[in-house]
C-alpha cells in the first residue's frame, strides 16, 4: 500500500467507501443492528425491572418510610447505591459485550479496505506485550496491564503494531489503596529505519520523571518547554532527535491525535505513546449499527494514527 | 551560635555544589569535545577508500584529491580543539561536498556499488559528525553558563582551558550557497 494518510482519508469520504461498506460489510451491519437492538431491549428490560422492585418495595413501605430512613440512614443509602451501582455495571457490561461482538465483526472488515492491516487474534499477545512494555523507559512503573485492541500491518514499508492498552499503579489495600493512572491510550511500535544501539527517550516534561539516563539539552527553546529528552548516548540522541524532528514533534503537539505524544527509541524500534482516555475503533450502542458514518469514523481513527507516521516521517531514512 | 553554623553550612554546601557543577560541565565539554574527534576520526579513515574508488573514475580531478588529502592530514594531525583543527576541518567539509557534487558528473561511479556503500557510510558519518558538534555546542553552553552567571564567576579558573573554548562554527566558505550548475 503506497497510498499515505491523506489519500486513505479522501477516500473515507468518496463513493468507494460507501459502495465497500454497501457490498462488503452490508450484511454484517445488519446482523449487528440486531445485537444493537437486542442489546437495547435488554438493557431497558433490566432498567424498568430494577425501577419496579425498587418502587415496589419503596411504594409498600411507604407508611414507615420516614422512621426507617430516620433509624437506618446509613444502611440504607449504601442500600440503595449498592442497588443501583449493580444496576448499572450489569447494563455496562452488556453494553460493552455489544461493542466487543461489533468491533470484531466489522473492524476486520474496514481494516481490509485500508489493505494491509488485520486484528492480532494470538491469545499469548497480551502477556508478551505486558512483558515488553513493562522493560520500556516510555511509560513509568505499573502493575495492572489491561490491553483492549491490537492490530498491525504494513504501513509504508514499516510493520506497524498498535495496540489500545491501560497501565495502572495500584498500591496500598483496603481503605488504603490508590490507584494511579500511568498511561491510558496507543502503544504503537515499529522497526527503526536508522541504526542505534543504545536508548533515547522523549517525555513530556514533568518533575516527577524519575529516569535514570542523563538528560539530553537540545538547542530548540519551544521543544525543550514541552519535551524531556533522556538518552545514554548524547550523540545518538542528537541524529536521531535532529532540529527538523524536533520541529514535526511539535507540529503534531498541535494536532488532536498528538497532544499527548511519548517517543522512545529502544532496542531498534520506536515506540510511541499516545495518550487518550477514548474508546478506539468502537461501535456506538445509540447509533443505528447501518449508518455508515459510524464505520467510516473508525476508518479516520485509523487514519489519524497512521498519520503520526507521515508527519514525523518515519518511513523516510533521514535525519530524522 | 548554632544559627551561625547552620548558615556557614549551607553556604559551604551551595558553594560546593556550584564548584561541582562547573567541574562537571567542564568535562562534559571535553567529553563533546572527544566525541567529535571519534567521529572525524571514522571520517579520516573513509576518506582514503573514497578517493581510492574515485580516482578510478575520476581521473581529471587529481587537484580536488590533492587538496581532500592534504587537508585530512592538516586536520587529523591539528590538536583537539585548537582553531587551527576546527578551520582544517571546515575546508575538509567544503572540499567534500564538492567531490560529492562532482560525483553526480560520473554516472558510472555513482552506481558502483562500493560507492554506493562508501557515500552511505559517508552519509551517516557526518550525520554522526554533525550530532556530536551539536553536543559540543551545547555543553559550551552549559559551561559558559555556569562559570559567567554569578556566583559561578567565582569558581571560573577551575574550568581551565575549557572556558576558553569556542562554539564551533562554519566557515565563511561552507556558508555560501553551493551554485550546482558549476558542476553539472
Amino acid at each position: 500500500m503506497d497510498k499515505n494518510y491523506i489519500d486513505i482519508q479522501k477516500k473515507a469520504f468518496s463513493s468507494e467507501f460507501y459502495e465497500f461498506c454497501r457490498k462488503k460489510i452490508k450484511i454484517i451491519m445488519q446482523s449487528v443492528e440486531q445485537e444493537r437492538k437486542r442489546a437495547i431491549y435488554l438493557i431497558i428490560a433490566i432498567a424498568s425491572i430494577a425501577v419496579i422492585i425498587f418502587g415496589t418495595v419503596v411504594v409498600s413501605n411507604l407508611s414507615a418510610l420516614e422512621t426507617i430512613i430516620f433509624q437506618y440512614k446509613q444502611d440504607i443509602f449504601s442500600f440503595v447505591f449498592l442497588y443501583w451501582s449493580i444496576i448499572i455495571v450489569i447494563c455496562s457490561f452488556i453494553a460493552k459485550q455489544f461493542k466487543n461482538k461489533a468491533k470484531k465483526a466489522i473492524l476486520p472488515k474496514i481494516l481490509s479496505f485500508i489493505g494491509e492491516f488485520k486484528i492480532v487474534e494470538d491469545p499469548n499477545h497480551r502477556s508478551v506485550l505486558d512483558s515488553y512494555v513493562s522493560k520500556l523507559n516510555l511509560f513509568n512503573t505499573y502493575n495492572r496491564f489491561s490491553c483492549d485492541d491490537s492490530l498491525e500491518g504494513l504501513y509504508h514499508g514499516l510493520n506497524v503494531s498498535i495496540d489500545e492498552i491501560k497501565l495502572k499503579k495500584v498500591t496500598g489495600s483496603g481503605k488504603h489503596r490508590h490507584t494511579e493512572k500511568i498511561f491510558d491510550g496507543l502503544f504503537i511500535r515499529f522497526k527503526s529505519l536508522k541504526n542505534f544501539s543504545g536508548e533515547t527517550i522523549i517525555r513530556l516534561n514533568s518533575c516527577f520523571d524519575f529516569i535514570s539516563k542523563p538528560k539530553v539539552n537540545l538547542e530548540d527553546p519551544e521543544f525543550e518547554k514541552v519535551y524531556d529528552v533522556y538518552s545514554d548516548d548524547q550523540i545518538e540522541a542528537r541524529c536521531l532527535i535532529t532540529p527538523a524532528f524536533m520541529q514535526r514533534l511539535l507540529v503534531l503537539k498541535k494536532k488532536k491525535i498528538g497532544s499527548n505524544i511519548v517517543v522512545s527509541f529502544e532496542n531498534g524500534m520506536v515506540h510511541l505513546g499516545v495518550s487518550s482516555s477514548k474508546d478506539w475503533f468502537e461501535v456506538p450502542l445509540l447509533q443505528p449499527a447501518t449508518n455508515i458514518a459510524n464505520y467510516r469514523a473508525i476508518l479516520l481513527e485509523i487514519v489519524s494514527i497512521l498519520s503520526i507516521i507521515d508527519i514525523m516521517k518515519f518511513d523516510e531514512n533521514i535525519g530524522m | 551560635m548554632n544559627l551561625f553554623i547552620l548558615i556557614a553550612v549551607i553556604v559551604v554546601v551551595v558553594m560546593y555544589s556550584y564548584y561541582a557543577t562547573v567541574i562537571r560541565n567542564k568535562n562534559t565539554v571535553l567529553e563533546a569535545l572527544s566525541g567529535i574527534d571519534v567521529q572525524l576520526r571514522k571520517r579520516y579513515d573513509l576518506i582514503p577508500n573514497v578517493l581510492t574508488i574515485a580516482k578510478k573514475f575520476m581521473e581529471h580531478e587529481t587537484e580536488l584529491f590533492e587538496k581532500i588529502t592534504q587537508l585530512r592530514t592538516q586536520a587529523s594531525n591539528a590538536m583537539l580543539g585548537s582553531k587551527e583543527k576546527f578551520q582544517a576541518e571546515a575546508q575538509l567539509d567544503v572540499q567534500l561536498k564538492n567531490l560529492m557534487l562532482n560525483v553526480e558528473n560520473y554516472p558510472e561511479l555513482k552506481s558502483d556499488a562500493t560507492m554506493v556503500q562508501a557515500m552511505k557510510t559517508y552519509n551517516e558519518v557526518e550525520e554522526n559528525i554533525a550530532a556530536a558538534r551539536r553536543f559540543y555546542n551545547s555543553s559550551v553552553k552549559i559551561l559558559k553558563n555556569s562559570i559567567e552567571i554569578f556566583p559561578g564567576t567565582l569558581f571560573a579558573s577551575f574550568a581551565g582551558e575549557a572556558a576558553n573554548l569556542s562554539y564551533f562554527e562554519t566557515d565563511v566558505q561552507s556558508k555560501q550557497p553551493i551554485d550546482a550548475s558549476k558542476f553539472l
